[in-house]
């Protein structure tokens, strides 16, 4: 009894003493809490209805449509990336704005027809249609999410534990009393996660188009691969930016689990930010995170391959690769100095 | 003999900790030089500060007459073996012996060091499944690869059995033929049979320094065989040694 004693106490004191674990143990619920309560202050994000608008409304279709805020209205460029979000169940109905002599058309999936013809009830001169939506379509709409976190582990967790090891075991310090450059020691690691997370790409891949029937291109493919590489020098930035932070191997998963629990809450990987409150949106579009999956939903689903649509989440992640790195770059140290020997 | 390193008040300072104080010293080369001194002594912290890891907190350091700057070490002229040396898991000897030939950018490298380090039937085994001797012939081949006119050395046979201990011995003593070796060391037996020159370091304090034969002449005994670095160590360095076993 004695022994349980003493272990107990020894093991309670280790946590406490450690200011990550310390972090993670009491901070952490009280921040998952207030994240949960932000997320979801509107309720369940799945509970209101969004539908995807194609050219421009008539007056009185939008002035109807105002009086349910329930139903969000979302404009979509063009009749391509709409289908891709109802095809997703990114949004539950595509409403095309009419041509000369044409009605407006509502276009619905067979389990929302109920809630379609509710919409058609309440409007004038709807033409309800209901499309084919593939079986698999909300597990289309999370597969580039957990890209983005498989990404993510890689590249916070795989280089931010690998540096705070090779510190640990003196590594580094070995390599700082070499001509080893800095440069060529940073793009090894960078080349060999690479190529790691590239397998990782083509086994998702291939189980996501012969299993859940993937609509994938050879072109989105290469995108998704020049992407997800671009993310992944984003992420290892931030990688390379706790690996300064921390000086213990244990508390390098307690750090990364509390920088990556909000990126997945915020970053549409489940559902749009647009969902959240204004400025926690606005906070979550500026992530880099929110922005790798918005552009490989972008092309992997939507179909959408130009350079020109794809420009602002580019700029933003290299934005944040650049930024990352920077800081990274000023604080990296091969080894503790202040550490009498 | 030419000076390789010249050190002059040299003190560092760890938040309330003295690790050195006032330590000054030349060495010339080449030649093996010890640093001797129980754990705790600085002998590290010394030795971290010659390699450029550690800034002085006070004190003058030059390396081949110049003085030392840690941003242009010369690096293409030290080599360095650390207390604790980094292998990869599953790495080969021939695989380690490649990474840091290139790393010094040394043509026909690979195979000096496996050669100096007389592993050449053992090439293409896992660096883990060396004998501690052969792991730190290994390493110091490596740290050696490009030649360099100085070569430090932590600790180095602190974790081997006395068989390995020797080897060591001897393979240090013949590369002290072409270059400085300086080696920390608390195994004064060792030092002995070594170290052409040694420093005597206790609580961040240069006790005596010279050559070993001037060192075991300065022991103030009549029966003079047998004597040894152990005994010069102990004269010079016994009352400090026995006042911190004391204040402990």
């Amino acid at each position: 009894m004695r022994t349980l004693w003493l272990l107990a106490r020894l093991r309670f004191r280790e946590n406490i003493h450690s200011p990550a674990t310390a972090v993670l143990y009491l901070g952490m619920p009280m921040a998952l809490l207030v994240i949960v309560g932000l997320v979801f202050a509107n309720g369940h994000p799945f509970e209101r209805k969004t539908l995807a608008v194609v050219g421009e409304l008539p007056p009185a279709t939008a002035t109807a449509l105002a009086r349910y805020p329930d139903v969000r209205l979302r404009h979509a460029q063009d009749r391509e990336v709409a289908f891709g979000k109802l095809r997703t169940r990114a949004v539950h109905g595509v409403l095309i704005a009419p041509g000369d002599d044409a009605h407006t058309q509502l276009w619905v999936g067979p389990r929302e027809e109920l809630f379609g013809r509710g919409v058609a009830s309440v409007l004038d001169g709807i033409e309800l249609k209901v499309a084919e939506v593939p079986r698999w379509g909300y597990v289309h709409f999370l597969f580039p999410g957990l890209i983005t976190i498989t990404i993510m582990i890689a590249g916070v967790l795989g280089m931010g534990y690998g540096m705070v090891r090779y510190r640990g075991n003196q590594f580094l310090k070995k390599l700082s009393t070499t001509p080893l450059r800095r440069a060529t020691f940073i793009a090894a690691q960078l080349g060999a996660r690479s190529t790691l997370v590239l397998g990782q790409l083509a086994l998702m891949v291939a189980a996501g188009v012969i299993v859940f029937h993937l609509p994938l291109t050879v072109g989105s493919a290469l995108w998704l691969a020049g992407l997800s590489l671009l993310g992944l020098l984003t992420f290892s930035g931030a990688g390379f930016i706790l690996a300064c932070a921390i000086r213990n191997e244990a508390n390098v998963l307690d750090v990364v689990n509390v920088v990556m629990m909000p990126l997945v809450f915020f970053s549409e990987i489940f559902f749009s930010v647009e969902e959240l409150p204004v400025p926690l949106a606005r906070v979550a579009a500026a992530l880099p995170s929110t922005q790798l999956v918005r552009m490989l939903r972008a092309v992997v689903l939507y179909g959408e391959r130009s350079p020109a649509e794809l420009a602002t989440g580019g700029l933003i992640l290299v934005a944040w690769a650049f930024a990352t790195f920077a800081v990274a770059v000023h604080r990296f140290r091969w080894h503790d100095q202040e550490r009498a020997q | 003999m030419a000076e390789v390193i010249a050190v002059d008040g040299l003190a560092k300072r760890f938040g309330a900790v003295e690790a050195l104080r006032g330590v000054s010293f030349t060495v010339d080369g080449p030649q093996v030089v010890g640093v001797l001194g129980p754990n705790g002594a600085g002998k590290t912290t010394l030795l971290e500060i010659l390699q450029g890891l550690q800034r002085p907190t006070a004190g003058r350091v030059r390396l081949f007459g110049a003085p030392l700057d840690p941003a242009r070490y010369p690096k293409r002229r030290v080599g360095v073996v650390l207390q604790h040396e980094f292998y990869f898991d599953r790495i080969t000897v021939g695989d380690y012996a490649e990474l840091f030939a290139s790393i010094y950018g040394v043509t026909g490298g690979r195979a000096r060091i496996i050669e100096r380090a007389d592993l050449a039937a053992r090439q293409s085994i896992a660096v883990a499944r060396l004998s501690g001797g052969e792991q730190q012939r290994l390493f110091i081949a490596a740290a050696a690869v490009h030649d360099p006119e100085l070569l430090f050395l932590d600790e180095p046979t602190s974790r081997l059995d006395p068989a390995s201990k020797r080897q060591i011995g001897a393979f240090l003593r013949k590369l002290g033929e072409r270059c400085t070796v300086v080696l920390t060391t608390h195994d004064l037996r060792e030092a002995d049979a070594v170290c052409d020159h040694a420093l005597f370091l206790v609580a961040g304090e240069i006790k005596a320094q010279g050559a070993r034969a001037a060192l075991i002449d300065a022991v103030p005994t009549a029966e003079r065989s047998g004597l040894g670095m152990e005994d010069a160590f102990f004269h010079f360095c016994a009352q400090r040694i026995a006042a911190d076993g004391e204040a402990a």
